[in-house]
């Protein structure tokens, strides 16, 4: 199957081309392109301290972006993959000047080698890595922190200041509590760096997760409470797909446990038991030199790995016999941390709509284009202006993505069997998967189930009942099948 | 650590009051003024018990409620992983424990005695969503050692407390409360709504104690703090951090711990309370107690000086009681009801209002004048936050208007009050601001709320609407206000099937529905919040109506009081033989000089003390 999306949006591309051949904003329409070849773009966003860092960590499974209690990452960084190991810094000139690096026991080190931060755009690191194959993940500098400098970085990087279009196709949002704040941010990034706005390139993570409820063995559970009366907030729905918990330092550590970390930890558990719970109480007996055979060092690396929850935790799996080896721990550790399920909700909603993702945010960005256009190339920016609208309303994956809008924002209330079939029939996936048949389109049930699911949806959108959203939203559904139809009989036997 | 300097100072000054003070009862009980020994035995009382107010404030979900629960020992506050506390919840001492309600029944409101363990029913998101119940205060009074030192603590709600009207309601109440504690957790560096708020607290409540909780939990807090610190001297800013571990302290209490109660940082926090804060409030008790004293000796030397002045000169001893018995008289006409004082004051009050409804009338016009300007132009979903912040933030100044309103007002009538009564040859003594106000008795019941007992704790004047109660008060308003939901307009999402052009006409045909949708919901809103400020402030007008009568009437009668002892004394004066006349001078003169010399000793200490205060 031929990429139809690709095809059109490379055609329009070159349209943009020809009406901006002599303008400034032609370099724009190239960058455009490019990133319609590239994998997409995530951005990592969130207030200060609300666990980025970690979380992209626990997202690759390495531990490179520097992660600290204080403020840290102060300038965006990039994330690739590629085949060597790599650091390089966009400055904000344009031009590009490789780093130095090399892997800390914590960390990435990149050496700035004297560039001041104020004039470095970004960081690019390239690192090999399977997990960066279909996401760019980006880490940002946190909102709202005392540094005023980098938090408007993230606005200007995220296309939230005055003007511009977003540099990214969705964003993963941390936050530790909803507070309006958050809500906010999320509305403006939905709305500006969007030609719609729309929560199909949001989720939101409740991060931190361990620390909800004092960090007590019942935390994630209180955790996930929370997640999921955020989640059945309509504000929050219209903002972001879902809300779901993530412990990313649980999960971070899972991911990179080290055998000596483990053998430390069956230090502890040999301890009479009141003697360790009695220093598992806070941080600071934790850490008394006074209360067990571990170095102080290494119990405060221990902290700072697993924090007192995580502690908590691993020694409660080893206890009951769940954890014998390194291995195991790491099982259990990621299991509990809920990065798991982040990893699926990313593999749905954002791999698996990467392509109309990307095409969206370039639309934007041609729209934009197009209006900037004024003076003698009035014209050309009408006619570009045009062709962009015109591609938004008769491209399928776009009107699906509105479709998808629609459904998960709660303006149209859809119950769990159509919200299934929506998310089949608007995935990436085989026609016939799409028409929840078996086998491919050689199946003869498949033309049938087109045509009857065509029906249904019509007859719902045309219901004298049916408001105006709905409508819109059967029709969207009906057409999707209708598409679906014709593929049937065009690789018919 | 042996207690501070200031603190040693404060006790000091509280002993030297309560000498001062039992000098005075004793003089006004030898000179047979058992109304003014009275007075003074009250005054002695509230010494004992100096109230402080302190105010708990920060960030959603920062510990506040655990914090109070540890510092009072009690689980009183509700505390949940996920909810938050949703009115304010205000704590003081009293054996046996006790809880009330003061909330809104059908626009009324109404004082209600409820069960302790209820208490989370009414004060905490899971129990009262979005504050339904229309509770304005949750008031809580617990038998613990740490109150009965005198401190009242104000829990703020905690949803959004440093952003929007709820910030501005903090901010309207930190004047009356002698401290501000300011909440912030060790998970993360002072963020910069954080840093804006504890800056703008501190130009209305200079002391300031951050608690940095949950210790227990983050290892890096000892940096945190550092970065905290650091961050305060940046700015300029006072304020001493101390870290603190609630979930330790509610651990050593259970377990009668006295290690982990070291460790958690609540002795240090409380002797921090004690010396830094309660110390001052110490200090200003001590200094009004003083004051109290001065003036009751004032009386009674006026009447002593009367009576030696007739021995000197027993020719003017007639003139004197005719003078005097003419005073009385008027008294007496102006302890009817129909005095022209009393006209004037109830004629005053109708102004009052009408002046203070006129007034909210003309703001809630002019905000609605605004706010539609706003909408004229623009897609209003997409400016809803700001719109619907910044709408909250201008009720609540419009609500702190009215307030000061009414204060001004009820100093201008007071004012008119005493002019009249002089030009009626009467010299009332300056209306007597009472010392610390008694919250505890303030919602007693409904229909007095802001009630004294003759001569109760809040005591007779216009200060009961003017210290810590006021704010009470205005804080319950202003959270009330806060607390009346804004309805969102829906959002109408704009369709991508149809063509361009169509697009366009459907965009501007949505948004004009959209502003219409917003222009209803914006009139409701201010609606609601006049009704509502209309009802509250016509009861503290009301209540400063009933203050000024009854601190008027009690002069009145006090000053009637003095003249008929005078003048029983001199008649009495009049009666006696030479010799025994001679032997009542020397007395006179003796105790002229006494009271003189008491009278200075008196001021000299309030001065001294009153000099040491910040």
């Amino acid at each position: 199957m031929t990429d139809v999306l690709l095809d059109r949006m490379n055609r329009l591309c070159d349209t943009a081309a020809r009406l901006t051949s002599d303008h400034a904003a032609a370099r724009t329409v190239s960058d455009l392109r490019t990133r319609l070849h590239e994998p997409l773009r995530v951005a990592i966003a969130g207030r200060v301290k609300a666990g980025k860092s970690t979380l992209l960590n626990a997202l690759v499974g390495e531990r490179l972006a520097p992660t600290d209690a204080g403020e840290c990452t102060r300038i965006v960084t990039w994330y690739r993959n590629s085949v060597g190991y790599e650091a390089a810094a966009q400055l904000r000139d344009g031009s590009e000047r490789p780093l130095r690096f090399q892997r800390g026991e914590r960390a990435l080190e990149i050496s700035l080698d004297g560039l001041a931060p104020s004039n470095v755009d970004r960081l690019e690191v390239g690192w090999p890595s399977s997990r960066l194959v279909e996401m760019i993940l980006i880490d940002t500098p946190g909102l709202e922190g005392l540094d005023d400098e980098s938090s408007a970085r993230t606005l200007r990087f995220l296309g939230l200041d005055s003007d511009g279009t977003g540099d990214v196709d969705a964003v993963i949002y941390l936050m530790r509590h909803m507070h309006h704040r958050d809500a906010d941010f999320l509305e403006a990034f939905t709305d500006r760096s969007l030609s719609h706005p729309s929560p199909v390139n949001a989720v939101a993570i409740l991060s931190r997760a361990d620390e909800i409820g004092a960090g007590r063995l019942d935390a994630l559970t209180s955790a996930a409470t929370v997640a999921q009366r955020y989640a059945a907030d309509q504000r929050v729905r219209s903002l972001c797909t879902t809300v779901i918990p993530v412990a990313g330092l649980i999960a971070e550590t899972g991911a990179t446990l080290r055998e000596e970390e483990m053998a430390a930890l069956r230090v502890l558990v040999a301890m009479p038991a009141p003697d360790l719970d009695s220093m598992m109480l806070s941080v600071d007996r934790f850490a008394d030199p006074s209360r067990s055979p571990l170095l102080p060092q290494t119990r405060r690396d221990l902290l700072s790995r697993f924090g007192i929850f995580g502690i908590r935790f691993s020694v409660g799996e080893i206890r009951e016999g769940r954890a014998e080896t390194a291995a195991d721990l790491s099982r259990s550790l990621i299991a509990a941390s809920g990065i798991g399920q982040l990893g699926d909700l990313l593999a749905e909603h954002f791999a698996g709509r990467a392509k109309a993702l990307k095409a969206r945010s370039v639309l934007a960005g041609l729209k934009d284009i197009a209006r900037r256009l004024g003076g003698d190339n009035r014209e050309s920016g009408e006619e570009l202006l045009a062709a962009v609208e015109e591609f938004e309303s008769t491209s399928r994956e776009l009107t699906e993505l509105r479709l998808w809008h629609l459904a998960v924002s709660g303006v149209v209330k859809f119950d769990e069997d159509d919200m299934e079939e929506i998310r089949r029939l608007t995935s990436e996936g085989s026609v016939a998967f799409r028409l929840g048949v078996d086998g491919d389109t050689t199946n003869p049930a498949a033309a049938d189930v087109a045509l009857r699911r065509i029906e249904h949806w019509r007859a719902r959108a045309e219901h004298p009942l049916t408001g105006r959203e709905l409508e819109e939203a059967c029709e969207i559904v009906a057409r999707s099948y209708e598409s679906l139809y014709v593929e049937t009989l065009g690789e018919g036997p | 650590m042996g207690p501070s300097v200031s603190a040693t100072r404060a006790e000091e000054s509280l002993v030297v009051a309560r000498r001062f003070v039992t000098a005075g009862i004793d003089s006004c009980t030898a000179l047979r003024r058992e109304d003014l020994a009275q007075r003074l035995h009250h005054a002695r009382a509230r010494l004992d018990e100096p109230s402080t107010v302190l105010y708990v404030a920060g960030e959603y979900k920062q510990g506040k409620s655990m914090l109070v629960n540890a510092v009072v020992g009690s689980a009183a506050c509700p505390v949940d992983d996920d909810l938050s506390t949703s009115t304010i919840t205000w704590l003081h001492h009293q054996d046996p424990a006790v809880a009330r309600i003061r909330r809104h029944s059908n626009g009324t409101p109404v004082v209600e005695e409820i069960p302790l363990e209820d208490i989370w029913k009414y004060a905490s998101e899971e129990g009262n969503p979005a504050n339904h119940l229309q509770v304005d205060i949750v008031h809580v009074g617990l038998p613990s050692q740490v109150l009965a030192a005198g401190l009242t603590l104000v829990d703020s709600p905690g949803a959004g407390a440093l952003r929007g009207g709820a910030a501005e309601a903090s901010l309207s109440f930190l004047p009356y409360a002698d401290a501000l504690i300011f909440v912030t957790d060790a998970s993360a560096e002072l963020s910069a709504p954080e840093i804006r708020f504890l800056r703008e607290a501190l130009d209305v409540c200079p002391t300031v104690l951050i608690a940095l909780t949950k210790i227990d939990l983050y290892p890096e807090w000892e940096r945190i703090a550092e970065l905290d610190r650091g961050h305060l001297a940046r700015f300029g800013m006072p304020g001493t951090i101390l870290p603190v571990s609630s979930t330790l302290r509610l651990e050593a209490l259970q377990r009668s711990d006295p290690q982990i109660n070291d460790e958690s940082g609540y002795p240090a926090f409380l002797t921090a309370l004690r010396t830094g804060i309660l110390s001052d409030a110490r200090a200003t008790s001590a200094s009004r107690a003083l004051d109290e004293t001065s003036r009751a000796l004032s009386l009674l030397l006026t009447s002593v000086r009367t009576e030696h002045q007739v021995f000197a000169d027993p020719t003017s001893a007639d003139a004197l009681v005719d003078e005097l018995s003419n005073t009385r008289h008027r008294l007496v006409a102006l302890r009817r009801s129909g005095a022209r004082w009393s006209t004037i004051l109830g004629d005053g009050v109708t102004d009052l209002n009408q002046e203070i409804d006129r007034h909210l009338k003309s703001s809630v016009r002019d905000l609605l004048e605004r706010f539609d300007n706003r909408l004229s132009d623009g897609d209003p979903t997409a400016q809803w936050e700001s719109l619907t912040e910044e709408l909250r933030a201008s009720v609540t100044t419009t609500a702190r208007n009215t307030f000061d309103q009414i204060q001004s007002g009820a100093d201008d009538l007071a004012d008119r009050v005493t002019d009249e009564l002089r030009s009626a040859g009467l010299q009332t003594p300056a209306i007597v601001t009472p010392d610390g106000v008694d919250l505890g008795k303030l919602w007693d019941s409904s229909d007095r709320s802001l009630s004294s007992e003759k001569r109760g704790p809040i005591g007779a004047g216009l200060g009961a609407l003017r210290g810590t109660s006021s704010g009470v008060i205005l804080l319950g308003v202003m959270s009330n206000l806060a607390g009346i939901a804004i309805a969102t307009p829906v959002a109408i999402g704009v369709g991508v099937v149809f063509g361009a052009k169509h697009v366009i006409d459907e965009r501007k045909r949505l948004i004009e529905r959209r502003r219409q949708q917003t222009r209803t919901i914006l009139r409701e809103y201010l609606n609601q919040a006049q009704t509502e400020l209309s009802l509250e402030s016509r009861k503290a007008v009301q209540e400063v109506h009933r203050l000024l009568r009854d601190s008027f009437a009690e002069q009145i009668t006090e000053l009637n009081d003095t003249l008929s002892n005078t003048i029983s004394t001199i008649e009495g004066t009049l009666a006696t033989t030479d010799h025994e006349r001679k032997q009542r001078q020397a007395l006179l003169s003796q105790q002229m000089a006494q009271l003189e010399r008491l009278i200075e000793q008196t001021d000299a200490q309030g001065e001294r003390i009153e000099g040491r205060m910040p």
